[in-house]
């Protein structure tokens, strides 16, 4: 039984438990086992089906030690995370042990200041030492201590190393008193706020601090200790605080503490390379700037349309197609094939003209894989150099800057991923019309990094002004997006990056491995689909119903788009994946069957498609089958819109 | 247990430890991880039959020079 008043200032003696918290991964279950070692009872946490471990502490049998869920910081975002705040506002706890990362001390702190603020007696256990030394990371641990007022040991708990210290502090602990000074709103809000505060387990600064950070379970806490009038005037003075600031609350509190954290890092922090840190934090700077980092920004991109667009879909593309597979790989193939296979059907079947072969490899092989290597490999750069979450930091603050808030922006300026998981991931909105709305969003305009790589490259190969035609029309549709998103789903955007990694020089095997886990990966996913297409293709042609679907998308694909009939065919590809149908299109302007503005009109209605077949079986299985179904139909036709209307504008500026 | 770090936001997690893609359709043979933190998805290179074979190479190469 919990016996013990956190605020009272005294230390910890006689029965009660202490809360073992922090980050997933960083020890937590090693350190709970090494403080206790004794029977552990594993139970649902009440009215969840998330498990906590609890224990007698090894040398204090009487109190006992709650092994919690990890969490990343508060306002919690999963089942697990929850749990971990309603046992801190709910369990009169005799102290906290953090246990953090002492590789990634910024992070750990700022879930340690967000504890301290809590008034709750609490040690941090600075853990995995040995990681960091080897990183050649140093901790001033004691100065961190005097700064923050609180103990901080040391350890590697897999070596037991700093437990006993651990077990000892845990008998003279006292409560914390650190104040943070917000802005002058929040701290007047905070001071008002607890005048309405019940007194809880935690302090009522951090309460007030957790409400305006719009927290839920605070909020459900309070609901239960003070009663809905109590909530209703709370939320009648946040609602008037938040009129007033054009920042949320929230990022309010978190700006100023992500600057606190940085200030401390700063003075008790020391890695080796101080000196390439010192250009690389200029540079990282540069590459945020409002104005700087656009260039930047600008001439990265103009870098990656060279090595992807005129190197790999060009140079390499034209070595592989051309040279390998046409002149030489596909001739020998077909004469081995139709001499040994005697029977028509089955060798056209193989290297026929919609050949398994002829077609599926050589599109997949050919065509996609020198694309898809040059565009890792720039990705995997920029990934590994730091650069790719500052151009994240820039678009989002780009996106700020016109208005963009809300939760549906974030898919949007993560934007990379992929469209399956994102619709995975609707499932944290709160109403059914969100998740409706977002799934409808992410299927209509969020990229998947490897299929826009693929555009790019084959129109890069093209020229620079196709390629930036592109590029500016899907970049107005997004933002068209991203704007009926934040009006249709309103509320505070998430805080997407807590801190940006250094930037760094680029590891060439990090690149080199990413590269090559991520074309097993694609490859693997694609070059199925794309023999499966191929394969319905042969059917069709043999079917005679080829013919048929390009007179049927005659209107639309030629009467409103101007493109020749057979792009049908490749458009009805297309909804396997669109990278299948968008290298069809490719071919035909290698074959000069389409003008320059012909392939801008294509690629753009093509890019616009629903990702691939994945993401209909996903929405399918989220949402029904009439509202995939809903959702298909719809992207179809806005595709098409866009595509017919730029074909028309292409005309007014005298594109061919 | 192997971690990796978020190409977005450099928070090392261990992709066994969130379940989140148990439910993609195309899980299958997927290297990806999606990042607790930030929701990025980061390649798991661990995963990747293809790395394997090309550190193996590389290991055989090395071990030859010397």
């Amino acid at each position: 039984m919990d016996c013990h008043t956190t605020n009272s200032g005294s230390t910890l003696a006689g029965v009660g438990s202490i809360a073992l918290v922090g980050h997933p991964n960083v020890g937590k279950s090693v350190l709970f086992q090494r403080l206790t070692g004794q029977r552990v009872i594993v139970s649902n946490y009440p009215g969840t089906t998330v498990e906590v471990s609890r224990s007698a502490l090894r040398d204090q049998p009487n109190i006992t030690l709650v092994d919690t869920p990890g969490v990343i910081a508060f306002p919690p975002k999963s089942d697990d995370e929850r749990v971990t705040e309603q046992l801190l506002l709910d369990e009169s706890l005799n102290a906290i042990v953090q246990v953090g990362d002492a590789k990634n001390l910024r992070r750990t702190l700022l879930f340690t200041v967000q504890l301290a603020e809590m008034g709750v007696p609490m040690v941090l256990a600075l853990n995995m030492m040995d990681e960091a030394n080897t990183r050649g990371v140093v901790i001033q641990h004691q100065k961190l201590a005097e700064r923050l007022g609180l103990p901080i040991i040391p350890t590697t708990a897999i070596r037991n190393q700093g437990v006993k210290e651990i077990d000892s502090v845990l008998r003279t602990i006292t409560p914390i008193n650190l104040k943070i000074s917000y802005p002058q709103v929040i701290e007047d809000l905070v001071t008002e706020l607890s005048f309405h505060i019940p007194n809880a387990p935690i302090s009522k600064r951090a309460m007030a601090l957790l409400w305006l950070s719009d927290d839920k379970e605070s909020e459900q806490w309070l609901l239960q200790h003070a009663g809905s009038s109590k909530v209703d005037t709370l939320e009648k003075i946040l609602a008037e605080a938040q009129k007033s600031s054009s920042l949320s609350l929230s990022e309010i509190i978190q700006n100023t503490r992500l600057d606190y954290i940085r200030e401390l890092a700063d003075d008790v922090l020391t890695e080796s390379g101080s000196h390439w840190r010192g250009f690389s934090a200029s540079l990282g700077t540069l590459t945020t700037h409002p104005v700087w980092g656009v260039f930047i920004m600008l001439a990265v991109l103009y870098g990656m349309y060279w090595f992807v667009g005129i190197f790999g879909a060009g140079t390499l593309v034209g070595l592989l197609e051309e040279n390998m597979f046409g002149e030489w790989l596909n001739p020998l193939f077909t004469e081995f094939i139709q001499k040994t296979i005697p029977v028509p059907f089955i060798s056209d079947f193989i290297v026929g003209e919609y050949g398994l072969w002829t077609m599926g490899m050589t599109y997949a092989v050919a065509l996609i894989f020198p694309i898809v290597t040059t565009f890792f490999l720039t990705f995997g750069i920029m990934e590994d150099s730091g650069y790719l979450p500052r151009l994240a930091a820039l678009s989002n603050r780009m996106f700020s800057a016109i208005g963009l808030n809300g939760k549906a922006v974030l898919p949007m300026v993560l934007g990379l991923g992929c469209v399956t998981m994102g619709t995975i991931t609707t499932r944290v909105l709160e109403t059914k019309r969100e998740r409706l709305l977002v799934t409808l969003l992410l299927a209509l305009a969020i990229p998947c990094s490897a299929q826009l790589g693929v555009v790019m490259g084959m129109l890069g190969s093209i020229s620079l002004a196709a390629t930036m035609i592109w590029g500016g029309v899907v970049m107005l549709v997004l933002l068209a997006v991203g704007w009926l998103a934040a009006k249709l789903v309103p509320g505070e955007r998430t805080q997407l990056l807590v801190e940006l990694p250094p930037m760094r020089l680029p590891v060439a095997s990090n690149v080199i491995f990413k590269t090559l886990a991520r074309l097993e990966w694609y490859l693997k996913e694609v070059v199925p689909l794309f023999l499966v297409g191929t394969a319905i293709l042969f059917i069709l042609d043999k079917t005679s119903m080829l013919a048929m679907i390009s007179n049927v998308g005659k209107p639309l694909v030629s009467g409103w788009l101007g493109l020749p009939p057979e792009a049908s065919v490749h458009f009805l590809m297309g909804f396997l994946r669109r990278d299948f149908g968008a290298t069809g299109l490719f071919i035909m302007q290698q074959q000069d069957l389409l003008s320059p503005a012909q392939v801008i009109v294509s690629m753009v209605t093509i890019t616009l498609f629903i990702p691939c077949v994945a993401s209909v079986m996903i929405i399918k299985k989220e949402r029904s089958w009439h509202t995939s179904l809903g959702i298909v139909v719809l992207v179809f036709g806005l595709a098409f819109l866009v595509g017919g209307l730029l074909r028309y504008a292409l005309l007014f500026f005298g594109w061919s | 247990m192997t971690e990796i770090s978020c190409s977005m936001c450099g928070f090392i997690f261990d992709p066994s430890a969130y379940l989140r893609c148990t439910e993609c359709p195309i899980k299958k043979g997927c290297q990806l991880s999606c990042c607790p933190n930030c929701g990025y998805e980061t390649v798991d290179i661990e995963q990747s039959s293809l790395v394997r074979f090309t550190s193996r190479l590389i290991s055989i190469f090395a071990s030859g020079e010397k």
